[in-house]
């Protein structure tokens, strides 16, 4: 989107944020902390579309240009931090969308963003541990962060990369997205680390192993003890059986993990 | 008083007239003369655009009988079904973004009691137009079928505007806002 399209977006907004009658200082400050808050996250590289976009929701939800400054002014951090955007926008989006007070959704972004700062860290730590020549991709890094709102602590993530064997990031992503739903679903984390340990050594994460997850996680809800699970999991493993043979073992059907 | 002019007979002014012209001299047509004549008598090129303009306008009539109008209503009226049975079609088969590689995604939810359904996401900025279920009559389960790009997205159900996760899914995501939202990762790179 260009410029202009950012400027009529910001005049729009500006053009209709709510004020009270006898604040009209406040809404000039407040509409002049928009524009500089728009400033300032265009000077720390934010794309006019991803400003266009945020404005355009303050304006479509009728947020107030304060919070709006502030929403934008995170948003400019995030950018500022090398970190990618859509996670952050989608966030707003989402918030906005389910009328959740400003406040909260800084809250939550603030959070996000120290989340994915962490995993960043722990993220290149990794990298460097094994001398891997490789780049965090913002997909990569999206895909690990995640996991700290899909049911991992930072301390689990931690451990779990810790542990992790030499790989690139998306055997790394897999694990942690593993683990992450493993424990979700309440499955005991010392057999979740054993079927990890040996999916990862017979390359039960590679790409044609599609739906391995899927199936244990199914498994799982339709009351398979974990014991169970992981013992038939590891005999197909070992014996380099497939994600079918797997599932009839637990009394999953294919069309239950969707494949 | 005036002196009358005597008449000349017809036989004699036709043979002076005879005469006269064989005394002319015999003169050539000039060269150019032809293609001129031919050229004034030629019928002037319309272009396409005044023919077609003149022949909207010119009046027509045309009969017809009942026996021949039944069929053209009737293909009419197929028209017309075709048409709308295409708009519903489209509307249970969006696409929300614009790309070359879109992977069709089935939103399946049984809810019998539902009086609707609609799925929110980040692959519609959680704004629930258009993407509304619909459920065949005689049938509890409510489907739509999303076009979407490969990538990572979250979602959930608005059942008679009640936030509600996908209960069939294996992976969730807690939204920060006190709800859940079911994870969905389209691509091969994403296979969770």
């Amino acid at each position: 989107m260009t410029f202009r399209k950012s400027f009529l977006c910001l005049l729009a907004f500006v053009a209709v944020v709510p004020v009270e009658v006898n604040a009209q200082n406040d809404q000039a400050g407040a509409t002049h902390d928009v524009t500089s808050a728009v400033e300032e996250a265009r000077k720390a590289g934010v794309p006019d579309a991803t400003v266009s976009r945020l404005l355009a929701l303050g304006y479509d939800n009728g947020a107030e240009a304060a919070s709006m400054a502030n929403l934008v002014r995170i948003v400019g951090t995030v950018k500022k931090e090398d970190l990618p955007l859509e996670p952050f926008v989608s966030k707003i989006a989402e918030g906005m969308a389910k009328r959740v007070p400003a406040a909260s959704i800084e809250q939550v972004l603030n959070q996000k963003k120290q989340d994915y700062l962490f995993t960043r860290s722990i993220t290149a730590d990794y990298l460097k541990k094994y001398g891997i020549q490789q780049q965090v991709t913002p997909k990569d890094l999206v895909g690990i962060a995640e996991s700290l709102h899909s049911g991992l602590s930072r301390e689990d993530l931690a451990r779990t990369i810790e542990q992790a064997p030499a790989g690139s990031l998306f055997t790394l992503k897999r694990v942690v997205s593993v683990q992450a739903s493993l424990k979700r679903v309440g499955f005991d984390p010392k057999l979740s680390d054993r079927i990890v340990s040996s999916a990862l050594e017979h390359k039960f994460f590679a790409r044609q192993r599609r739906g391995f997850v899927r199936a244990l996680v199914a498994g799982k809800r339709k009351g398979v003890s974990d014991e169970k699970i992981t013992e038939a999991a590891l005999s197909t493993m070992q014996s380099g059986g497939t994600v079918a043979g797997f599932c009839s073992q637990i009394g999953v059907s294919i069309s239950d993990i969707g494949l | 008083m005036e002196k009358k002019k005597p008449v000349e007979p017809y036989e004699e002014m036709a043979d002076r007239i005879k005469t006269m012209i064989r005394k002319m001299p015999q003169i050539d047509p000039p060269a150019g003369l032809l293609p001129l004549v031919m050229e004034a008598v030629r019928a002037k090129s319309v272009p396409l655009w005044l023919r077609a303009y003149r022949w909207a306008r010119s009046p027509r009539s045309f009969t017809f009988t009942l026996l021949h109008a039944v069929p053209a209503m009737a293909l009419c009226a197929l028209l017309v079904c075709t048409v709308f049975f295409q708009h519903g079609r489209e509307n249970r088969n969006i696409t929300l973004a614009e790309s070359r590689e879109f992977i069709p995604v089935v939103f399946a939810l049984d809810m019998p009691d539902a009086h609707s359904v609609q799925v929110v996401g980040s692959f519609n900025n959680w704004v629930p137009q258009p993407c509304s279920l619909h459920k065949d009559s005689g049938s509890t389960r409510w489907t739509l079928t999303l076009r979407l790009q490969p990538g990572r997205y979250e979602y959930a159900f608005l059942v008679d505007g009640k936030h509600t996760p996908h209960p069939e899914a294996e992976f969730y995501q807690d939204d920060g806002f006190g709800n859940q939202n079911t994870v969905l990762a389209l691509g091969k790179e994403d296979d969770i």
